[in-house]
């Protein structure tokens, strides 16, 4: 009998195998997307700072092909999503200290996704935040020149790198409670 | 009975673990919907489809840039059916001063614009008016900094941190410290990740083989 098959649950519900016999896989894919998000990022300061093109000629790889993609704000929008729905839908298999950084990125990626909401709201309903000419996110009340984008998947980054370390290095404790194989060898059981 | 293999390696049989306690199952259900209706909101409102009102869609100077080549010019950007009847734009020191336009401003399109004669640091303010044919108006002020140092511009067009042009009103990509520092940090962070993934992918290629051998 292969001891790899025994790991997590192969019945239950879509969110359950996601977090258990699938949690790797998804975890992987999930990985795939943000790198690739941030693969984008630094070919576009790669191609600011380093080869010097003018800003709207930097658009990283895929706005080289397809411009419109740089300027398209449901894009980011659709990426803020993506990154909530993807934090909230695998935070179940993080155990012990890993699934307390992953709630970390989760409560500030949420909070993202309202900045973005509410710039959202302000383009289309045209009534813009403390009557700033132009729709206006709270945290650049704070920090007006900030790249709202870039400082907030940054802030998330950070505490969901922990988490996936934690996650692969897991304590004896948190390795008994682990319902996938996401450390790279099969969860043992419980004593 | 469930077997499961210890870290060890060996195949033991142990007892199944006592099933942890079930969450109540409405709560994963409405945590899922509440997300399923934030972005079906977000959808509705994309679908809502381009409407004519005018309204500002961004600055470049954007307000609070902090800019380290000096500006050639300022535009304002509309959206809408912009056609104003009536149209003014400024710029001067933020500590008074003449007008530093060298033009008259000129609507091109969406956006209202003036060449600009800037030479020295400081901040500087935009104040913009417009006059539209059902009598509605548009007006503000507001403000930018030219750093210290700051070089002179090479061509016409302003060659500051791109003015907020998109929906959202923030931008994506600019020439600033702030921004490269946080990109350098998350090259680090990415380095980190990607290599914490490929050892792990390592490490169960040669758990695996172990076993099989």
């Amino acid at each position: 009998m292969v001891a790899d098959e025994a790991v997590g649950s192969r019945s239950g519900s879509l969110f359950e195998r996601l977090n258990s016999d699938r949690h790797r896989l998804a975890v992987n894919l999930f990985m795939v997307v943000v790198i690739g998000h941030w693969a984008e990022h630094l070919a576009q300061a790669y191609q600011i700072w380093v080869l010097g093109w003018p800003i709207p000629q930097s658009r990283g790889v895929l706005g080289l092909a397809f411009p419109w993609l740089i300027t398209s704000e449901w894009l980011h929008y659709g990426y803020a999503i993506v990154m909530l729905v993807g934090l909230f839908l695998l935070r179940r298999g993080f155990v012990g200290r890993s699934r307390l950084w992953w709630t970390v990125a989760l409560a500030i990626q949420f909070w993202h996704h309202i900045e973005h909401l509410l710039l959202l709201l302000q383009a289309q309903t045209g009534h813009h935040l403390f009557d700033r000419p132009v729709p206006t996110s709270l945290l650049q009340l704070v920090v007006p020149r900030v790249e709202l984008h870039l400082f907030y998947n940054t802030v998330v980054f950070v505490p969901m790198v922990v988490a996936m370390y934690l996650h692969l290095r897991p304590n004896r404790a948190e390795a008994a409670g682990m319902a996938c194989a996401c450390a790279g060898r099969p969860v043992a059981a419980a004593s | 009975m469930r077997l499961r293999r210890p870290s060890g390696g060996r195949g033991v049989m142990t007892p199944p673990r006592p099933p942890a306690p079930r969450r109540a199952p409405w709560r994963g259900r409405v945590g899922a919907l509440l997300v399923v209706l934030v972005a079906g909101g977000v959808l509705l409102l994309s679908l809502v489809g381009p409407d004519d009102e005018v309204r500002v869609a961004g600055l470049d100077p954007a307000d609070g840039a902090r800019l380290t080549v000096v500006p050639s010019a300022v535009t304002v950007t509309f959206t809408g059916d912009f056609r104003p009847s009536e149209y003014h734009l400024s710029v001067s020191r933020a500590d008074g001063g003449p007008p530093l336009v060298t033009g008259g401003p000129r609507v091109a399109g969406q956006t209202l614009a003036t060449p600009i004669a800037v030479t020295e640091p400081g901040w500087y303010l935009i104040g913009y008016h417009v006059s539209l044919p059902d009598g509605g108006q548009l007006s503000g002020v507001t403000r930018f900094q030219v750093a210290p140092g700051a070089a002179l511009p090479n061509g016409p067009a302003p060659t500051a941190a791109p003015a907020a042009r998109a929906a959202g009103g923030h931008v994506h990509g600019s020439k600033d410290p702030l921004g490269l520092a946080l990109v350098l940090l998350d090259l680090v962070l990415l380095v980190a990740l990607s290599g914490l993934l490929l050892h792990r992918s390592a490490a169960r290629r040669r758990a695996v083989a172990d076993r099989s051998g």
